[in-house]
């Protein structure tokens, strides 16, 4: 597949502070005002505006044609986008939690993944997934889960995982002009923060670019969504004490080596913090290509965050317990600083 | 304006043409499936020819389409090259796919076929969306879906038939009942008499068809009298259902155990799930398949009915069957 997308516009110089939820929403309006092809459906993302509120407003605004309620159907309505989507329009289908993917993983990994690739190339897929992740709100397992290394891991799939409103705009308005397959991954626990966000219409951030939200140097801390916050946290603590520079990976798929690398050449330590389940995933995948590419600049044994092989407790006592933190990413980077 | 308008002599005869395009097509690729040229899987239109020329007929040629896994004869209904065709079944560059396909996933978006497809009822969903385009761009397109008895059973076609009658979109849901899902009886499988009997859930129109050409005129001939694709443009969507015979079904290795709209004995299907597939069978297999005589297989002759790879010139046996969709 081609994973080729917009270059990218990069930060400007105007800004307004605005959260992450906004952000979302911001970036779905000026793509729906700027491309008529574009469409939203999912369940009740139109008159409810969204179980989580973000797409509150863009009803009536757009009406329902274009943001469009959908029965509880999740296989029928991602079918639905991308039958659309080889046809011409660029719907941005949302799953209500990301657990439901489940329900619809059908048409997602034998259908949308693999459409361009089967058919020699001859159609393009330019389908958004938004879909909300994370555990922090008592949801229990079915509503919390932290799925984004399935899609990361499935060949013909782009994953995103945005840490910051600004990366949140960048990245939807990417997905929704990519011509593949975009994974919108949103945690829940960060829709209220807050960051600067170019007002420019026309930002947008590269698919397959990684941030350095922070620079330090001596311990390199790669993190994702909610975490990206928790280690900037962390990194203000440690100020004076220890160097840590923050990197918000941004995409899983395509994932951006060269940054990690060139970071881990500098502090030659790493510690990676990501929501998901700890085996078989992002770390992993991220510790790999650190041990293939930049091994003789490692000073010490990389160290990850993450959730233990489990799902999600409902009682807030024991899902605290599970879920990373800022303290177990200090706790990291005591072990190797 | 349809594809091919069969009120006409000139239009029949181009129906006509495209079935026994079909039948020969799909002929050769059995010879050659037989033979060991063709890898992978093929599975056979012979016998439903009639179903795939008349409901391609009523449709414009921009109109959209989904297949099944037995797709060919759909293609070329459709209107696409059978050299392309046939070059996708054999793994070439030319072919539709360029080689990455193959007989299970043969497609030509730009001329509505959006796709053959190994699983069983994904089409539905995605003829929903075709027709969700059209709908949304004010487009005179309808998009139909093929599917078969087998799929009826699926989710994920009801949840796209509730969808479609919800949002009212030209879609037209075309169940081929051949009387088998895999190797089991349609009445195994479903508690209706009537596979359309399921539009009446969704408050869209639904009846049956005989898809079989039983006269001395074919019956695609008969799509002139029934509301077919055209007539339902602009409407709300259709749960049609061709009776077809799976005359040959797939190539390997369930082709005996589908014979036209007879049930098997017990003690035969037992033998189908039960039977360690061993070697041997392959040539007497490609004799039948020759003959068009996919029914009355000796006592027995199921064993050796194993996927096969091709290293080199010589025939290597796979150690599991793997998935056969």
């Amino acid at each position: 597949m081609s994973t080729e997308t917009d270059a990218g516009t990069g930060f400007g110089s105007d800004t307004e502070t605005m959260t992450v939820r906004e952000a979302i929403r911001q970036a779905l309006r000026e793509e729906m005002t700027s491309d008529e092809s574009v469409f939203l459906m999912g369940e009740d993302v139109g008159h409810y505006g969204g179980v989580l509120d973000v797409t509150e407003g863009l009803y009536d605004e757009f009406g329902g044609e274009r943001v469009r309620d959908t029965p509880i159907s999740e296989a029928g309505f991602m079918g639905a986008g991308i039958g659309a989507a080889a046809t011409g329009s660029r719907p941005v289908v949302e799953i209500m939690f990301s657990d439901f993917l489940g329900v619809c993983s059908e048409q997602v990994t034998n259908q949308m993944a693999k459409m361009r690739y089967m058919f020699g190339g001859k159609t393009e897929m330019p389908v958004t997934v938004r879909t909300t992740e994370g555990g922090g709100m008592g949801a229990a397992s079915q509503h919390s889960g932290t799925v984004h290394t399935w899609f990361a891991h499935f060949p013909g799939l782009i994953a995103v995982t945005p840490g910051t409103p600004a990366a949140a705009k960048g990245l939807l308005k990417s997905a929704i002009r990519s011509d593949d397959p975009v994974f919108f991954f949103e945690n829940k626990m960060i829709y209220e923060q807050e960051g600067e966000v170019p007002t420019d219409d026309e930002f947008t951030l590269p698919i397959g670019e990684a941030g350095v939200e922070r620079e330090g140097d001596d311990v390199t801390v790669v993190a994702t969504q909610r975490l990206v916050g928790e280690s900037l946290d962390v990194a203000e603590d440690l100020a004076g004490e220890t160097s840590v520079e923050v990197i918000d990976l941004r995409s899983l798929y395509p994932l951006d080596t060269e940054t990690l690398a060139e970071s881990l050449g500098k502090t030659g330590r790493l510690v990676v913090a990501d929501e998901s389940p700890l085996s078989y995933g992002v770390h992993a995948e991220v510790m790999a290509r650190m041990v293939e590419d930049e091994f003789f600049s490692l000073d010490a044994p990389i160290q990850r965050v993450g959730v233990p092989d489990t799902h999600i407790p409902f009682s807030p006592t024991l899902e605290q317990e599970v879920l990373p933190d800022a303290e177990g990413i200090e706790d990291a980077i005591d072990r190797i600083a | 304006m349809v594809s091919i308008d069969i009120s006409t002599e000139e239009g029949r005869r181009e129906a006509l043409r495209r079935m026994l395009l079909i039948r020969a097509f799909d002929s050769t690729a059995a010879d050659a499936f037989a033979d060991g040229e063709i890898p992978g899987f093929v599975h056979l239109y012979i016998g439903e020819e009639a179903v795939g020329v008349g409901a391609c007929s009523a449709l414009d040629e921009d109109d959209y389409i989904t297949s099944t896994h037995r797709g060919h004869g759909h293609c070329i209904a459709k209107g696409l090259d059978p050299e392309y065709m046939m070059a996708e079944l054999f793994g070439k560059r030319d072919g539709y796919c360029n080689g990455k396909g193959g007989s299970m996933h043969i497609a030509d978006v730009d001329a509505g076929m959006l796709g053959a497809n190994g699983i069983v009822g994904a089409g539905p969903p995605l003829a929903t969306g075709a027709a969700l385009t059209a709908q949304r761009e004010d487009e005179d397109r309808i998009a139909l879906a093929f599917f078969g008895d087998g799929a009826v059973a699926q989710g994920q076609v009801h949840e796209s038939i509730n969808l479609a009658a919800t949002w009212d979109l030209p879609a037209v849901f075309l169940v081929e009942n051949n009387h088998f899902g895999e190797a089991t009886p349609v009445d195994e499988q479903h508690n209706v008499g009537a596979l359309s009997e399921t539009a009446e859930a969704y408050d869209i129109p639904g009846f049956t068809v005989d898809g079989i050409p039983r006269r001395r005129r074919p019956d695609v001939h008969r799509g002139r009298d029934l509301p077919l694709p055209r007539a339902l443009r602009g409407r709300p969507p259709a749960v049609p259902r061709r009776r077809g015979g799976r005359r040959l079904a797939r190539a390997r290795p369930d082709r005996d155990v589908c014979r036209s709209a007879h049930r098997p004995r017990r003690s035969h299907r037992r033998r189908v799930r039960g039977t360690a597939r061993g070697d041997g069978a392959r040539n007497r297999g490609s004799r039948r398949v020759r003959q068009g005589d996919a029914g009355a297989r000796p006592r027995g002759s199921l064993r050796g009915h194993v996927p096969h790879e091709h290293s080199g010139n010589r025939v290597v046996r796979r150690p599991h069957a793997g998935r056969r969709r």
